[in-house]
């Protein structure tokens, strides 16, 4: 991921200093500081670990360690929208990998790549989102689709893309 | 600020059960609008602008609107609920704004059940016996006083006036309820401990990090009834002198996590949740976690380092979290199914939970039911019910008139129960013997479609990837494990891979440090014990029955089975199908990408 991103430039140090300063001393509120800062950012910078390491008393390698453990933390500017697709059983058994790779396929990413060039889109595959009863199902930021077909589920990802557009012109 | 007192929760009560009983001049009659996850997955968002505008449109104004969460059928979302004076309740299923017009119509105006888009008297719901799931559908989550008019805190109230922590140990030991996350240790037993221990403060932990893929239960009963819930927390703090409560959820759940803050905060205003409960001096105060994403979180040691802000490793027990828990302090931590039982059993006591259920497992279990079967949803039956009743009597048999394979319990950590043993009662140790689980309560039906192979293939890889990475066994046995079916799924299985998978799978079983790594293998394992035709068929003949794994595929029409019908011809991107009028189809394996789009069209299994 390119370092030279907008977003790392556009970093609000001052109100990530904010969000550390209500968790002061408190290292149990790791993972509750790091949620807020990359809901702040959109992903968890590397900036912002000495703040949290000054503010929390944690070192920035036990910060390093949490972040990569759990699946929701990025070290990397993230799209704007982010598609989370499904893996569960009950979604596996009925297509789920056929429509994680359409809407790759259709958002044009390379086989590691999670996000799109455009920085509109990452593509995250996730555990199970529990929605079984509505199967295949994907979840674009907070939205959930369920009983999708790979074209259908093309559909939605479309419909992103022309909002997106709409909202350029 | 003055407490609330009994008097109080009764009038409020009382109002509550007023204000939602339909009248002749008040509300006559009621849409209520189901918005759980799966329903507004399905479009119930959508349904409900449409009733408010048809409702402001023709000024109905005798007509309410609420939402309430899932009803349990998820398949056939998005639904309402139609009450009105004078016509029995209907639900209405598979909704869309002209249907739900209709009903206005016909339903509302004109007093007439609009019966092609009624569900009608299925054994879904009437096998059922409501208890956790028994203010599902009919009550808004986001509005305490809904809840109130179902007793709810009633027992909350019982506790801190009327009752002893020994007391209430003994009726929920007279219930006989365990532990609804898995494993099924007797909650008395837990709660009694935890209270032995004289160190403060103590904590009580609600495990929400509902992680196995298939499993949607405690999801479900979060979105509909979360005051359930959080009395049952209260309960257990009362129980053991706590007064600070975690609920660790996970963040894929974002509307249960949503309306779980709405009911604290609605608790702790009117006084049942908070500071000096009920003015009897009493405190308790909750929080919701919002979980990071990590499978291993929902072992209980591992929640509690990721409650402290650490990785979510599990460490080797003893000492047991009611020992040395949370802050290394005692914790009691149970799953959301089990504190949701727990009001019940305080207002009717442990032996009417008991009066249900086999010797050894009591009262109910919610299970949510998902895959190849006509009714997908979720339900609660009493333990003991046969596996069979609930794939084919509660869950309406296999969809498209296919064939039953297997029934998948407990996720990852658990095991696949063939044809032959679905009369297993469902209790824990039943299910046990045959190489599944009780689990969480997820279950998963698989019909011939699926590749047992792929399958146990499937689970692994899951566990691969949530591993944490502590002990060998689990992070490189699995591995190799998921390797070994990696190759068999791609034809390059040998001799002797069978004994290899099961020799292995048994040692990381029998080495690993946590459950997650002592149950990794089980998908394996229970696939080999019940399936073993088929991974002999992927060595041996190199040929997947379910056509499932691509590279063992010929991709060659047989010709006796074709019903020259051109299914597939039409489906085929590549264009590689050749297909005329009353002649078999073709395929030219130069064309071919292997892509499985003719196989999912034919209905013939005619594509070998």
């Amino acid at each position: 991921m390119g370092t030279d991103s907008p977003a790392e430039s556009k970093l609000d140090l001052a109100q990530i200093e904010q969000i550390c300063r209500e968790h002061e001393g408190r290292k149990g509120d790791l993972l509750i500081v790091m949620q807020k800062i990359q809901a702040l950012c959109g992903y968890a910078p590397q900036a912002a670990l000495p703040v949290v390491s000054r503010y929390l008393g944690t070192t920035s390698s036990e910060i390093y360690g949490v972040l990569t453990f759990y699946n929701r933390f990025h070290l990397s500017p993230r799209g704007k929208h982010t598609i989370r697709a499904c893996r569960g059983t009950a979604c596996h058994f009925k297509g789920s990998l056929e429509i994680l790779e359409k809407m790759r396929e259709h958002l044009q990413m390379g086989p590691k790549q999670d996000t799109t060039d455009n920085a509109l889109f990452s593509i995250e595959e996730v555990a199970c989102l529990g929605a079984c009863g509505i199967a295949p199902v994907i979840m674009v930021d907070e939205e959930v689709f369920g009983k999708l077909e790979p074209e259908t589920a093309v559909e939605i990802v479309a419909r992103y893309e022309e909002a997106e557009k709409g909202k350029e012109g | 600020m003055l407490n609330f007192t009994i008097d109080e929760l009764r009038k409020t009560r009382d109002l509550a059960r007023l204000r939602s009983t339909l009248k002749e001049d008040g509300y006559r009659a009621r849409i209520n609008v189901h918005t759980g996850t799966c329903g507004v997955g399905s479009g119930a968002l959508k349904i409900l602008d449409t009733v408010m505008e048809e409702v402001k449109r023709q000024s109905l104004k005798n007509i309410e609107v609420a939402t309430s969460g899932c009803a349990g059928l998820c398949s056939r979302e998005p639904m309402i609920t139609a009450e009105a004076l004078g016509l029995p309740p209907v639900k209405y299923i598979d909704l869309n704004p002209e249907k739900i017009r209709q009903i206005i119509q016909e339903h509302f105006l004109q007093g007439k059940i609009v019966e092609k888009f009624a569900l009608g008297d299925i054994p879904f719901f009437n096998l059922q016996v409501p208890r956790v799931l028994r203010n599902r559908g009919a009550i808004d989550p986001e509005n305490i006083e809904d809840y109130i008019a179902q007793d709810g805190y009633e027992a909350l109230y019982k506790v801190l006036t009327q009752m002893t922590a020994e007391q209430i140990i003994e009726e929920v030991r007279l219930s006989g309820l365990r532990g609804r996350g898995g494993a099924g240790f007797p909650t008395a037993e837990k709660w009694e401990e935890g209270r032995k221990y004289k160190r403060f403060p103590k904590y009580v932990i609600c495990n929400g990090d509902e992680g196995d893929p298939g499993a949607f239960m405690d999801r479900s009963v979060l979105e509909a009834d979360p005051h359930a819930v959080l009395e049952g927390m209260a309960i257990c703090a009362k129980t053991i002198d706590s007064h600070e409560g975690y609920l660790y959820v996970r963040a894929e759940y974002p509307l249960a996590i949503k309306r779980l803050n709405i009911a604290i905060e609605q608790g702790k205003k009117l006084g049942v949740l908070g500071k000096n409960i009920f003015g009897t001096g009493f405190d308790f105060d909750l929080w919701v976690y919002p979980g990071a994403g990590a499978f291993v979180c929902g072992e209980s040691t591992a929640l509690m380092y990721s409650l402290e802000g650490k990785r979510g490793m599990p460490r080797i027990k003893p000492p047991r979290s009611v020992e040395a828990g949370l802050w290394g302090q005692p914790t009691v931590l149970n799953n959301v199914e089990t504190f949701a039982n727990i009001p019940q059993i305080i207002l009717k006591g442990g032996r009417w939970y008991s009066s249900l259920g086999t010797e050894k497992s009591k009262g109910t279990k919610v299970f949510s039911l998902a895959g190849a079967i006509n009714n997908i949803g979720l339900v609660e039956v009493p333990m003991g019910i046969s596996l069979r009743s609930i794939v084919f009597d509660i869950a309406g048999g296999i969809k498209g008139g296919r064939k039953f394979k297997a029934a998948q319990l407990g996720g990852p950590s658990g095991g696949f129960v063939p044809e032959s043993l679905l009369d297993t009662p469902v209790d824990y140790e039943s299910l046990e013997a045959t190489g599944a689980i009780m689990g969480s309560g997820g279950v998963v039906i698989c019909d011939q479609s699926t590749c047992m192979v792929d399958a146990a293939k499937f689970f692994t890889n899951f566990c691969v990837e949530e591993s944490c990475g502590k002990c060998v066994p689990c992070r490189v046995g699995l591995q190799v494990l998921l390797k070994k079916l990696e190759d068999l799924v791609e034809g390059k299985g040998e001799e002797g891979d069978i004994e290899f998978l099961k020799n292995l799978g048994e040692h990381i079983v029998k080495s690993s440090h946590c459950g997650l790594g002592q149950s990794a293998p089980n998908p394996v394992l229970s696939t080999i014990r019940h399936f073993r035709e088929e991974f002999e068929e992927h060595i041996r003949d190199k040929h997947c029955r379910s056509l499932q794994c691509a590279a063992l595929i010929r991709f060659r029409v047989i010709e006796e089975k074709c019903k020259q019908c051109g299914l597939c011809y039409k489906a085929c991107p590549a264009g590689a199908i050749a297909w005329e009028k009353k002649q078999p189809a073709r395929i030219d394996l130069n064309k071919c990408t292997k892509c499985k789009s003719c196989i999912k069209a034919c209905k013939f299994w005619a594509i070998e």
